[in-house]
Parts: C-alpha cells; sequence; structure tokens
C-alpha cells in the first residue's frame, strides 16, 4: 500500500440498530472513484469516515498512509484533504468569497494573499467569480453546492471526498462539474457518491457498488457494463421473468435478466448494469434502503 | 432559592436537549470534532481566525443590542453619584448589561457551526480545536475596546457635567467593567464548549447574575452581614460600601482588578481545555490562574491589619485629629478632609438661621461648633435604611461604640453624605442641617445622640420656633418643610419612618408643632422677629407650650397646645 491510497479493512458502523456499514472492506487509489448505491446504502457513512469525521465502530482505517483513529494521524489526513458533505450547512449572511475564506483560514491557510488568490482560483474553477461578493442567501441551491465543491478544493488537496457533489445542478453546470473534478483527479485522488450512473461513467476510472452496508461490486465502469452484456433487452411487453423492467417513453419495455419470447438483445448501460446487480427497478432502487 | 431554581432548570434542560439529540441525523451524533491538543499543531491560525470571528461578535445582534443599552445603563447608574469612588464604581457597573449580551454573543458565535449546519464540514478541516477557542478567546479584544471606549466617555461626560465631581476618577475601579465583559467573552466561550447549545448561554447570564446579586449581596439571607464585609470583593463588582467616606473605605480595587482577571483566565482555560484535558501547558497555566485567583481573593478577604484599623477607628472617635476647621464669627466648623468644599455652605445655612432669630440667640455663639460626623442611620445601596455602624468594616465596628462616637454634646453634626428625602436625589437646600442650628440655638438637642436617640419636645414652642427658622432661613425652605411633614410624619411625630436617610435632629417633632411652624410661616417674618424678641427667654422654657406662642404673635395658630409634658423621661431638657 502507498501513501496515496485509502484502505478500509473489516469496517462496521451502525446508528442504533440500523447498521450502516459492515464488513466493508475495499481501497482506494489515485484517480476518480464513484461510490454507486441507493439512499441509505452507507455511501454517506463510508465518505464521513475517510473524511475523519466519522469513527468506525470495527475495522481499521488508513486514509494517505495515517490512521485517523489517533489526532495526530487525524490531523495530517485533514491537512491534504478536501471534504463536500452531502448536507453542509451554510453561514447565508456570508458572501461567497468570505464563506471560502473562512474555510481556507481553517484549512491553516494563513498568509493573506496566498489565501485570497486561491479563494478567487477555486470560485473561478467552479464558475462562481461573478457572485463572489453576493451573500450565500442570494444564491439558488445549485450555486450552493458550487461554493460546498469549491472550498473543498481549496489548497489542491491530495484526496477530495465529495458527497453527492452533483445534485441541484443543472445540465450545463454537470458538465462544467465533470471537466472540473476531471482536471482535478490528475494525480489526486478523488472519492464521489452518486446517484447519477451517467457522472460515473463519464469520470471515474473505477466503481464500488454498495448495498445494505456492504460492498456489491468494485472495479472500472466498463467492466460494470461488460457484466451485464447480453442481459438487458427491449420488448413491446413486460415480462414477469425479468429481473427488472420498465417501459420507457417510446412506448416498448426495456428489460435486465432473462429475456421473453421476441424481445430484442440491447447494448447495456451502466444504469441497467447497476440496475441487475442490485435486482431492483429504478423507482425502487431509489426508495428501498 | 432561585439558585436551585436554575440549577433544576439547567437540569431539566440539559436532559431535554441531550434526549432530543438523534441518533442519526443530517449530522451524525457522534461526530468526530476538530483535532484536540497535538503537538504539531499551527498557532499562528489563531491571528486570521481571530479577524474573521471578532468581526461576527462585534456584528453579532445581541453584542450591538448591548452596545446600545449601555449608554442609558451608564447614565442610570451614574444619575445619583455626587462622588469619584462611586462614579468609578458606576461606570463598571452601567458596563455590566454589556457584558451580559457579550456572552450571549460570544457563545451563538462560538456555536454558529452547530446552529447553521457546518459542524461536520468544519470538523473535516484541519485548524485544531484549542485553535479555534484561542482565537475566540481573543475576540474579547474588541468587546474590551468597546468597553473601554464607553469607560473613556462616561468619564468625560462626568467631567463635563454642570456640577464637576470632587476629585478625580479611579482608574482601577472603572476598568472593572472592561475587565467584567472581557470575562464575558471567556465565560461565552467556555459553555459554548462545553455545553454546545444556545439555552445555556443565556442560562449563563441568569447564574452569573444570580451569583453577583444574590451569593455576594451580603445583607441579606443567609449572611445578613455588614455591607462592608470584605467577602464583597469575590464578587466580580464590589459597589462601595454605604460608609460615604473614603477614608472608612477598604477598597483594594488593584488586587480586584487581579482577582477578575485570574477568574477570566481560569474560565477561559476551562473552555480551553475542553479539547485537550492533560496538556501540560495548558494544565500549568491553568493551575496558575486557579492560583492567582485563590491568592488575590484571600488578599482581599484577609483580617484588617491593626494599623488600619486603629486609624479608622481614630478617624471617627477622634475627629480632631483629622478634621479641617474654621471659625468664622465665633463659630467653629469643622470637616473631614474629604468633604472641606461643604464649610462654605454649612455657614450660609448657619449664618441665615441665626438671622432669624433675636440676637440673644447669636449671642452664644462662641458655644455653637458645626462638626462633622457620621449619621446614625444612613441609606444602603437598596434604598433602605441601615444602621452607620453596619456600613464599617467588622472589626472597626466592634471598636466603635456608640456612646462615644455619637456623644451627646449640644453640638451641631453634619453627616457625611447628607440626609434625603427617601430613595432621591431630591435638594434639600440645607433645611436639614437648619432645622439642627436652629435647634441649637433653640435649647434643644441638634442631632441625635448614641444609638440614635431623640428627645421629644412635644407642645414645646421653641420646638415650633426652631422648625419655623429653619424653614425661612433655608431656600425653598417653606416647601421643603411641608413635603418633610407630609412625608415622614406617623399620626402624632415627625419619625421618619422607612426613610433611608432621614434628617439627623436631636429631636422627634411633634406633627401639631410643626403645623404651628408652618401656620407661622403665613405670618410676616418680622412680626414673628419682633415677638421673638420681646419674649425670648420665655418661649424659650421648655414649659412653655406653643399657645403661649400664639399668644404672644397676637394670632390663632392651628396646631397650638395649651400645655406642655415634660415629666416624660424622653421629652427634651
Amino acid at each position: 500500500m502507498t501513501s496515496a491510497t485509502v484502505e478500509l479493512r473489516g469496517l462496521s458502523k451502525s446508528y442504533g440498530s440500523n447498521r450502516a456499514l459492515d464488513d466493508v472492506s475495499t481501497t482506494f487509489t489515485s484517480g476518480v472513484t464513484g461510490l454507486l448505491g441507493p439512499n441509505g446504502a452507507g455511501k454517506s457513512t463510508l465518505l464521513r469516515i475517510v473524511a475523519t469525521v466519522l469513527a468506525p465502530d470495527h475495522g481499521t482505517v488508513r486514509v494517505l498512509g495515517q490512521d485517523p483513529g489517533d489526532a495526530e494521524g487525524r490531523l495530517s489526513v485533514r491537512r491534504r484533504l478536501g471534504y463536500a458533505p452531502q448536507d453542509p450547512g451554510y453561514y447565508l449572511n456570508l458572501t461567497v468569497f468570505d464563506f471560502v475564506d473562512y474555510v481556507a483560514i481553517l484549512k491553516e491557510m494563513n498568509d493573506r494573499r496566498a489565501r485570497h488568490d486561491d479563494v478567487r482560483r477555486v470560485l473561478s474553477s467552479v464558475g462562481l467569480s461573478d457572485v463572489a461578493h453576493k451573500k450565500l442567501k442570494a444564491l439558488s441551491g445549485g450555486m450552493r453546492r458550487r461554493v460546498i465543491l469549491g472550498q473543498a478544493l481549496l489548497g489542491a488537496p491530495e484526496l477530495l471526498v465529495l458527497d453527492e457533489p452533483a445534485v441541484g445542478l443543472d445540465p450545463e453546470q454537470r458538465l462544467r462539474f465533470r471537466e472540473t473534478i476531471s482536471t482535478v483527479a490528475e494525480g489526486q485522488m478523488v472519492l464521489l457518491s452518486t446517484h447519477q450512473t451517467e457522472d460515473v461513467a463519464a469520470i471515474c476510472h473505477r466503481v464500488v457498488v454498495i448495498d445494505r452496508g456492504r460492498v456489491r461490486w468494485e472495479g472500472s465502469p466498463e467492466a460494470l457494463v461488460d457484466d451485464a452484456r447480453g442481459r438487458v433487452w427491449t420488448a413491446p411487453a413486460a415480462s414477469p421473468d425479468a429481473l427488472v423492467s420498465w417501459r420507457t417513453g417510446s412506448g416498448v419495455h426495456r428489460l435486465i435478466g432473462d429475456p421473453p419470447a421476441g424481445a430484442h438483445l440491447e447494448d447495456p448501460t451502466i444504469e441497467d448494469a447497476y440496475l441487475l446487480l442490485l435486482g431492483r427497478r429504478p423507482d425502487l432502487a431509489d426508495v428501498e434502503a | 432559592m432561585e439558585l436551585i431554581l436554575i440549577l433544576v432548570i439547567g437540569v431539566v434542560g440539559f436532559r431535554v436537549w441531550r434526549a432530543r439529540q438523534p441518533a442519526f441525523s443530517r449530522t451524525p451524533g457522534d461526530l468526530v470534532g476538530p483535532v484536540g491538543w497535538t503537538a504539531d499543531m499551527r498557532w499562528t491560525t489563531v491571528a486570521p481566525l481571530l479577524r474573521a470571528d471578532l468581526r461576527r461578535v462585534l456584528l453579532h445582534p445581541a453584542f450591538l443590542f448591548g452596545v446600545a443599552i449601555t449608554w442609558g445603563m451608564v447614565a442610570l447608574a451614574l444619575s445619583e453619584e455626587d462622588e469619584w469612588l462611586g462614579a468609578s464604581a458606576g461606570v463598571a457597573l452601567g458596563l455590566v448589561p454589556l457584558g451580559w449580551m457579550t456572552i450571549i454573543a460570544t457563545n451563538l458565535t462560538a456555536l454558529r457551526p452547530r446552529r447553521r449546519g457546518t459542524e461536520e464540514l468544519f470538523a473535516s478541516l484541519p485548524a485544531p480545536q484549542p485553535v479555534r477557542t484561542s482565537a475566540l478567546l481573543a475576540t474579547a479584544i474588541g468587546p474590551g475596546l468597546v468597553a473601554t471606549l464607553h469607560a473613556l466617555g462616561a468619564v468625560v461626560w462626568l467631567m463635563n457635567r454642570d456640577r464637576p465631581l470632587p476629585g478625580s476618577p479611579l482608574w482601577q475601579e472603572i476598568a472593572v467593567g472592561v475587565v467584567i465583559v472581557i470575562g464575558a467573552v471567556a465565560v461565552g466561550v467556555a459553555v459554548a464548549r462545553w455545553l454546545p447549545n444556545g439555552f445555556f448561554g443565556v442560562l449563563a447570564v441568569v447564574v452569573v447574575t444570580l451569583i453577583q446579586a444574590r451569593v455576594f449581596e451580603l445583607t441579606a439571607w443567609p449572611w445578613h452581614t455588614s455591607d462592608a464585609h470584605p467577602a464583597r470583593f469575590l464578587a466580580f463588582l464590589a459597589e462601595p460600601s454605604s460608609v460615604a467616606d473614603r477614608s472608612l473605605e477598604l477598597r483594594p480595587s488593584g488586587w480586584h482588578l487581579v482577582y477578575l482577571l485570574g477568574w477570566t483566565a481560569t474560565v477561559a482555560l476551562v473552555g480551553i481545555l475542553r479539547d485537550h484535558r492533560g496538556a501540560r501547558p495548558a494544565m500549568a497555566v491553568f493551575a496558575l490562574s486557579l492560583l492567582t485567583v485563590g491568592v488575590t481573593g484571600w488578599i482581599q478577604t484577609r483580617p484588617l491589619s491593626d494599623a488600619s484599623r486603629d486609624q479608622m477607628v481614630s478617624y471617627l472617635l477622634e475627629p480632631e485629629l483629622h478634621q479641617l476647621c474654621r471659625t468664622v464669627d465665633d463659630i467653629r466648623y469643622c470637616a473631614y478632609p474629604g468633604h472641606s468644599g461643604e464649610l462654605d455652605d454649612w455657614q450660609a445655612t448657619t449664618a441665615a438661621v441665626l438671622a432669624q432669630l433675636p440676637p440673644a440667640a447669636s449671642a452664644r455663639a462662641a458655644d455653637l461648633d458645626l462638626v462633622q460626623r457620621p449619621a446614625t442611620i444612613i441609606g444602603n445601596s437598596d434604598c433602605g435604611p441601615s444602621r452607620f455602624r453596619d456600613s464599617l468594616h467588622p472589626t472597626v465596628a466592634a471598636r466603635v461604640e456608640p456612646a462615644r462616637l455619637w456623644v451627646a454634646d449640644g453640638d451641631v453634626h453634619p453627616s457625611f453624605g447628607g440626609e434625603a428625602f427617601p430613595c432621591s436625589n431630591r435638594d434639600d437646600h440645607g433645611f436639614f442641617l437648619a432645622v439642627q442650628v436652629a435647634a441649637w440655638a433653640a435649647g434643644l438637642p441638634p442631632a441625635p445622640h448614641h444609638d440614635d436617640q431623640r428627645c421629644l419636645a412635644t407642645g414645646q414652642a421653641r420646638s415650633a420656633i426652631a422648625l419655623w427658622a429653619a424653614a425661612t432661613a433655608a431656600p425653598d425652605g417653606a416647601r421643603t418643610m411641608n413635603d418633610v411633614v407630609r412625608d415622614g410624619r406617623d399620626r402624632t411625630h415627625l419619625r421618619f419612618d422607612g426613610w433611608d436617610s432621614p434628617p439627623m435632629w436631636g429631636v422627634t417633632f411633634a406633627a401639631a408643632d410643626a403645623e404651628v411652624a408652618k401656620a407661622m410661616l403665613a405670618l410676616p417674618d418680622e412680626r414673628i422677629r419682633s415677638a421673638l424678641s420681646l419674649h425670648w427667654d420665655l418661649l424659650m422654657d421648655r414649659t412653655t407650650a406653643t399657645a403661649v406662642l400664639a399668644e404672644v404673635l397676637g394670632t390663632e395658630l392651628a396646631g397650638a397646645t395649651p400645655a406642655v409634658d415634660v415629666s416624660s423621661p424622653a421629652a427634651c431638657r
């Protein structure tokens, strides 16, 4: 294991009787890794542990060669970390610049001029230069998400942990987000959780699928798609034998699993592969937890 | 009782708050917060963090509210002060509400990540908690500066009033208010670190206030001791005792400042130690600050030295060794050094009274001494009457026997702070002293003796003449006497029940005799002076009744009585 990795072994975490992570073992290396999974699967819990803001009940964690379990290790990780929580909260009466600047101070960027330069840089990279002096309360939800993404980029961290970073972004912003992450990922490690399988396909070199607190699958997005090859069909009618099926906008049914008579074989998408893996319809995938 | 109530509310509030912490929420309950004490902390982060947090504290609505009300509070605290000790302590007192609001402002600022939901994000950032706490504590610079500006403004205002205060400002007394505001920052931050809910910030204000107002209110339950007891210096703010004379006041102001700074450091370290218990440097400073509190607390409350005690006893029992005297027209006026500015007023009042009376009265002027001595009854800080001896340091009080302090010597005795209408700063224009001088001229005891002993002159003509002479001699005296009779009488006498600083008269005047004096005010002064000249010896006889006075004035006087009972042991001789 090199220092530029995150290694999790036998990780478990419960909230009361709710087991959020159950004996998770995996290793993350440089590049962009996407965590896929339904709501409540344990993605955020895993990212919080990696981001050092949550301690596991059991198991060992090594982040960038450090043990976040002790204060020195945790401090070392945090100095090399950029973290965007799923629901971060804001100081709504601060301007965008002041809020990100405050985060930069807490990142121990003590030189005022260099800090301000970096704040301007990250605001530019997330497309918020024009609203830098607007108060956060005047911004839309999507713009606030970009503020949170921007603060995570401060100081060019070695490890970027992004929990649902693309929620609330419009298509144009999402493209910009992908571009930003792809740029950042050169030489850095990015962990992101998402519901958006297209984002994973677009920017991740590796996918980890988590369900009910366990790692169900890990590998490249292409490998995930390959696993579904020969299992995705279209047919004029639904089939009770299909593992997952739904009616598409064109009126035909898309089926995953065993084909009914007269079905037409389709090339799988990463979403098909994900649903095949979970064995659930898209609408249910988000509901079950 | 209040403390028990607050304790119960605090415990219940804390339990409710804890019960409402969800096991899993937007921010997990078992969040790993900022890093605690480590060897690799970057203290240089304190400076930029301080700049950012300082702005938040100074612009916090609670702090701005505190600033807005402080001027009013300072003005209120100074409204009745007429000397610099009380005024200086009043400036400090006026800054207390700013301290309350500073506790709330800093507490809420420290809790902002929790209140705004940024706790998880900020926990992931490297600045260790001791650095963050230190920066918040360092914001005390701002409120401290604001408090200093308010204090200086108040001093400038006091110096430029129409009636400038004698002496000069007592800066150490004034600085107490500034340190209280600085300490409030430490309280707000420490409470936020240990009890992270805004409710406890407000509770801290209540508790601090109650500690000051109840625990260190030494004259009330359960202490029931003197308001001069040195234990009052263990409070945050120690008001001057009601003794009203600097030489009798023990004010270890410098030590009290160090004591407060020790508390401030202690509370600040309680906040810092929340995140790094066991850190040796912090523990050492914590121990040092506690030691400072202990040592300075002891110094302030240690027994009075023999020399100081003897000096105070001598000051009271041997006034001739300490007072400044002057003799004008054979009349001797003596005042303590801090009150010598009042000699001119006494002289004017005396001359005015004697001018109303026949030359026979003035002929005894060589026997008239006006010697300042404390009043037997003085008002305390709650506008209640208290015995003068209770305002002394207990060991001094034990040595000052009433019979030696308030000798029945027949002299006129102006008091330290002056007498006044109940809980009022109303000017009596010298009427109270004029009654003493007139009583002396009429052969009545001018001032009370021993433990507030006063005699009765019910129905005696000289009693009514004394009141009349005082009322005609003092500016606006007629109205003042009317008000005194209205507010100070019970069914039959002027006893001044409930007055916090009652007139120091040697006679408990009868209400009927006061009515006679009021009736005399309706007559031409010349007519009265002429009658008094003709019948002075008769009217000065203690057996001469007010009915005889009416007779020699050739008129009827409401309230006049036909006979005098001089057989009572309480009757004036």
